[in-house]
């Protein structure tokens, strides 16, 4: 009983510093969301190029779908970009592109320059559908299923590492779920 | 040639600022002479400094409110929400583009009639509650709220309870040592009876 008095005060040093070596490891500007298990915010949004119809979130129940935040003012999405078309050519998943805070023309040309993954490519030029979704950077991805509840949320471009071992096989654990 | 103003922020601030900055005149500057552009930096923030007005509204915003308990609850509030992209700041200083937006938007609810806990709601449910700089009481935050005082207590409890047993073990010492003093008394007597016996014969001896 004594020794374990004595050892005690070091028991206590070792779980916090425990703790604190894990905080160390912890990057605060990848906020986990809220959003996971939770309904995707509903929203509606122009499509690009503007000639076509409106897209209503609410259309997207039923079936899995990818929802990724980009602009072309955004170093990073450059490099993520092929990510986004290696997903597209692997899966028939329906990819939303959400163009943030951006010009509609610059949106166009650099999607013709780089590849245009999307199956829908919306505008946001206020930032108003980011701000529902708790956006602060871009790029964000999204996974949402059958139901309509976020899964999935990635901060920061997607890695080709990212999309083998967290993206395809939940696309495909997500795919086999009942509706 | 791509229009490469910042509307937004990345979230890799090093790529965009590298790619910004790969075309940007003060980078060669600086390459080629470091302590001059140090020296006339240092000079312009003095200079910004020394002009720059103690009231400024938040992040050279002004903003304007009918009722002036809409603009006090504004600034409030402002303080108390945390720049998601410059963490370090609250939506009051920062200049991030999201911080405008928040800023909009919750003059927008401010302006409709919303209260506090309705717009850390709003903020929370969408950022999680790493956006209020005082983190709302609940079971996920509870360790961060009590753990301090739950250490302190425990701090306190060991002080008291060694305190407590090094006065008793005191006690106890003591009282042995009055006992070894008895013993010690009785040892040296009898030693004592013994070495006056052999001196008394030893001497004795020389005598004869």
């Amino acid at each position: 009983m004594n020794i374990a008095l004595k050892l005690l005060p070091l028991g206590i040093f070792v779980v916090i510093a425990g703790f604190l070596y894990k905080g160390l490891a912890l990057d605060p500007s990848k906020l986990p969301s809220p959003l996971i298990d939770k309904i995707a915010p509903a929203f509606s949004a122009d499509r690009l190029p503007a000639a076509e119809d409106q897209f209503d979130s609410q259309s997207m129940i039923g079936q899995v779908w990818v929802l990724n935040i980009w602009a072309s003012w955004c170093a990073p999405c450059v490099e993520e970009h092929p990510v986004l078309n290696s997903l597209a050519a692997q899966r028939e998943v329906a990819l939303v592109g959400l163009n943030y805070k951006d010009v509609p023309e610059d949106a166009l040309n650099w999607l013709d320059r780089l590849g245009d993954p999307f199956s829908y490519l919306l505008d946001d030029q206020q930032g108003e559908v980011g701000l529902d979704w708790g956006v602060y950077g871009v790029p964000e991805t999204f996974i949402i299923d059958k139901k309509g509840k976020v899964r999935f949320k990635h901060v920061g471009p997607l890695a080709p590492e990212d999309l083998e071992n967290i993206v395809l096989p939940l696309l495909d654990e997500l795919a086999v779920e009942a509706a | 040639m791509q229009n490469l103003t910042l509307k937004g922020c990345c979230h890799s601030q090093e790529a965009c600022q590298r790619h910004l900055l790969s075309t940007n005149l003060i980078v060669r500057l600086v390459h080629m002479n470091p302590s001059f552009v140090v020296s006339f930096l240092l000079l312009l923030v003095v200079a910004v400094v020394a002009f720059t007005p103690l009231n400024a509204k938040a992040a050279d915003e002004v903003v304007n409110f009918e009722e002036p308990a809409h603009k006090e609850m504004y600034q409030a509030l402002l303080k108390e929400y945390r720049c998601l992209k410059c963490q370090n700041q609250n939506l009051w200083d920062s200049n991030a583009s999201l911080a405008g937006d928040l800023r909009r938007e919750i003059k927008g609810q401010i302006v409709a009639g919303k209260s506090k806990s309705d717009i850390d709601d709003y903020l929370v449910s969408r950022y999680g509650e790493f956006v209020l700089y005082r983190p709302r009481l609940n079971t996920k935050t509870a360790i961060l709220w009590i753990g301090p005082f739950v250490l302190l207590f425990a701090g306190l409890a060991t002080v008291f309870f060694m305190a407590h047993r090094k006065s008793k073990s005191a006690a106890d010492d003591a009282s042995y040592e009055a006992a070894d003093d008895a013993c010690d008394d009785r040892a040296v007597s009898e030693d004592e009876l013994q070495f006056t016996d052999k001196l008394a014969k030893a001497r004795a001896l020389l005598k004869e």
